[in-house]
């Protein structure tokens, strides 16, 4: 493999990584959203969560099944 | 099979990659057995083991998804091909029963072991027990492990593999760790801007605010939320940064670098200004309309509404343009997977969105069903060929669901009290108003759920879990894999995901009869309409409301 894509490749894994990384930074966030004055912190609802998945990747698979229109001669 | 396909490649002529698939089977059946068998309690104050188990998950759970996933990244390529040169080097595979046998003796123990530390108060149980029980536990899946690759070729695996390994499980460690600090030293950082930000956006509104940078509180009209860490807008850019950096790799052939980089610190600020939004709306929510509703409903909707519509659109702006993208879309296109899927994500999204506004009734759920239903008439000349007719088969599959959907899916508490609750409300609606809105939920549940959820699980992912044209698979087209995996995902949007899979699976198989897409949402028909018919005879509501 040439050096160039060697490089190419393993700055792909570095932003991934970091990608990786600063989600965790996240991380304890997601185990306890809400923390408002008004009620409890509510847990989190699985069910929503998979639905709220579902619609992002279903609505990534329709935006990237795009498909160009052939122009007619 | 993409993340298998060299291993299968290699191992063309020899027995692993049927053996793995098997072993694979086989440790998915033994996993859906002991985790319906063994459930954790549903809250965490309590003595047993089992309570114990749940106390440690936010701290154990992160932990292993980090450094399995940065192990996954690091070395998980390099992994999969040492393991595929290995068994490749194997002239023959050493027998597979011993290790069965041995297998099938401790997954005894197992069972009996997890029987007893889970229903044992946790003194009682005994460190002694407990230790055995997770030695058994590794011993058992270090014996399907050893079955998947013999002992000879992992040792030559897990010596050139070590490096990798390491270092991603290092990534991984420190990954989580920083996790953690966002909670005390890093909420600062973004907080405050994030609490300013809100406060400015809020005195331009007629109306009294209220704010204090110390208690990280802002409020308008007499609603004041405290900003907590997952509101500090750490969460949506960790969010965007890994479904950007995913999207990064997995495009990245069409994709123009480095411009292309250019996405990840525009993503990160979108989606902060999105997460302001969000909570200047929530606030304004709470004080204007209900505080409940505010806090409840409109805090997790809204967040996974805003995300979704920030990554889509960044998707979009990256397909669009030619300095992100090598063949960037012209103006003149359509959707292959549109007819397929826009269906069932119009009824979700619809869904969430009324959802946003309503605590336990949601008064405005006919609108989902009737923007699924338009997008159905909008494809209906995609649908004419998918063959739709009578099939003796389908109503009995139909009825076989329901069958096992009754004892699995069964409505606990919870459950039957919402729809106890539906009930209640409807009643004290005015008559037309509740005929409507039953009428509604009838035909969703009769004929939109059947055929939304038919076209993009059976007739759409079924066939794009075979090839990325999903286009050129004919329905019906059998793999493992497409199978397994769409009745899993199936079964995920399920609360019973059990109940979904095993629906899921016989649904497919019904396609696969006669290649008919008809066929599976007739059998899906049947089953809602068995249900209905069952709430509403036995008076068990919280099976279909």
């Amino acid at each position: 493999m040439p050096h160039a894509q060697r490089l190419a490749r393993r700055a792909r894994r570095a932003v991934l990584a970091t990608s990786l990384a600063l989600a965790w930074l996240a991380a304890p966030g997601a185990a306890q959203i809400g923390g408002t004055t008004v009620q409890p912190v509510p847990e989190i609802d699985s069910g929503l969560t998979a639905r709220a998945l579902a619609l992002l990747f279903g609505g990534l698979l329709i935006l990237t099944s795009r498909r160009e229109l052939k122009k007619s001669a | 099979m993409s993340s298998l396909g060299p291993a299968l490649r290699a191992g063309r002529e020899s027995p692993f990659p049927r053996r793995w698939l098997f072993l694979g089977a086989l440790a998915v059946a033994e996993g859906i057995a002991l985790t319906s068998a063994f459930d954790l309690p549903s809250g965490a104050d309590g003595g047993s083991f089992g309570h114990s188990l749940l106390r440690l998950t936010p701290f154990v759970l992160p932990a292993c998804i980090a450094i399995a996933t940065a192990m996954a990244l690091f070395g998980g390529f390099e992994l999969q091909r040492q393991v595929a040169a290995a068994v490749a080097r194997m002239r023959r595979a050493p027998a597979l029963w011993p290790y069965l046998a041995a297998h099938a003796f401790t997954l005894a123990g197992f069972v009996f072991l997890t029987s007893l530390v889970f229903d044992a108060e946790l003194g009682r149980a005994g460190a002694a027990w407990v230790l055995g029980w997770l030695a058994t536990g590794l011993v058992n899946f270090g014996l399907l492990a050893a079955a998947a690759v013999p002992p000879a070729a992992l040792r030559a695996v897990l010596w050139r593999t070590a490096g990798v390994a390491g270092s991603g499980s290092l990534v991984g460690l420190l990954a989580w760790q920083a996790g953690r600090l966002t909670d005390s030293a890093l909420w600062g950082a973004l907080g405050q801007s994030t609490l300013a930000c809100v406060h400015a956006v809020l005195r331009v509104l007629p109306g009294e605010t209220a704010f204090d940078a110390a208690r990280r509180t802002v409020g308008y009209d007499g609603f004041t939320v405290e900003i907590g860490t997952g509101c500090s807008g750490w969460e949506g850019i960790g969010l965007i940064l890994v479904f950007l950096g995913a999207y990064l790799w997995y495009f990245r052939a069409s994709l123009r670098f480095p411009g292309a980089f250019l996405l990840l610190p525009l993503g990160a600020g979108v989606i902060w200004t999105a997460n302001v939004a969000r909570i200047v709306a929530l606030i304004l929510l709470g004080a204007r309309f209900s505080p409940e509703v505010a806090v409840t409903a409109f805090h997790a909707r809204a967040g996974w509404l805003f995300f979704c519509a920030v990554s889509w659109a960044l998707v979009v702006v990256a397909r669009r343009f030619r300095f992100f993208s090598r063949d960037a879309a012209g103006a003149a296109g359509s959707y292959a997977a549109a007819p397929w899927l826009l269906p069932l994500l119009l009824v979700m999204g619809v869904g969430m969105t009324t959802g946003a506004f309503a605590l336990g009734f949601d008064a405005f759920e006919p609108l989902a069903v009737v923007v699924g239903a338009a997008a159905l008439w909008f494809y209906r000349d995609r649908y004419a060929g998918l063959g739709w007719g009578w099939s003796w088969t389908a109503i009995g599959a139909g009825v076989l669901v329901f069958l096992l959907w009754l004892p699995l899916a069964a409505p606990d508490a919870e459950s039957a009290a919402r729809a106890e609750r539906t009930w209640t409300t409807l009643a004290d609606l005015p008559a037309l108003g509740a005929v409507a809105w039953l009428l509604a939920k009838v035909v969703g549940t009769l004929l939109l759920a059947p055929l939304a959820e038919e076209l993009a699980f059976r007739g759409y992912l079924l066939r794009r879990l075979q090839a990325k044209s999903f286009e050129s698979v004919p329905v019906g087209s059998f793999t493992v894999f497409s199978f397994l995996v769409s009745s899993l995902l199936f079964g995920l949007l399920h609360e019973s995901w059990l109940a979904g899979f095993l629906a899921g699976a016989v649904y497919a198989l019904v396609l696969y009869r006669r290649g008919r897409v008809g066929d599976a949402v007739l059998a899906h028909l049947v089953t809602n309409g068995l249900l209905v018919l069952y709430a509403v005879a036995e008076n068990d509501l919280g099976y279909w409301l």
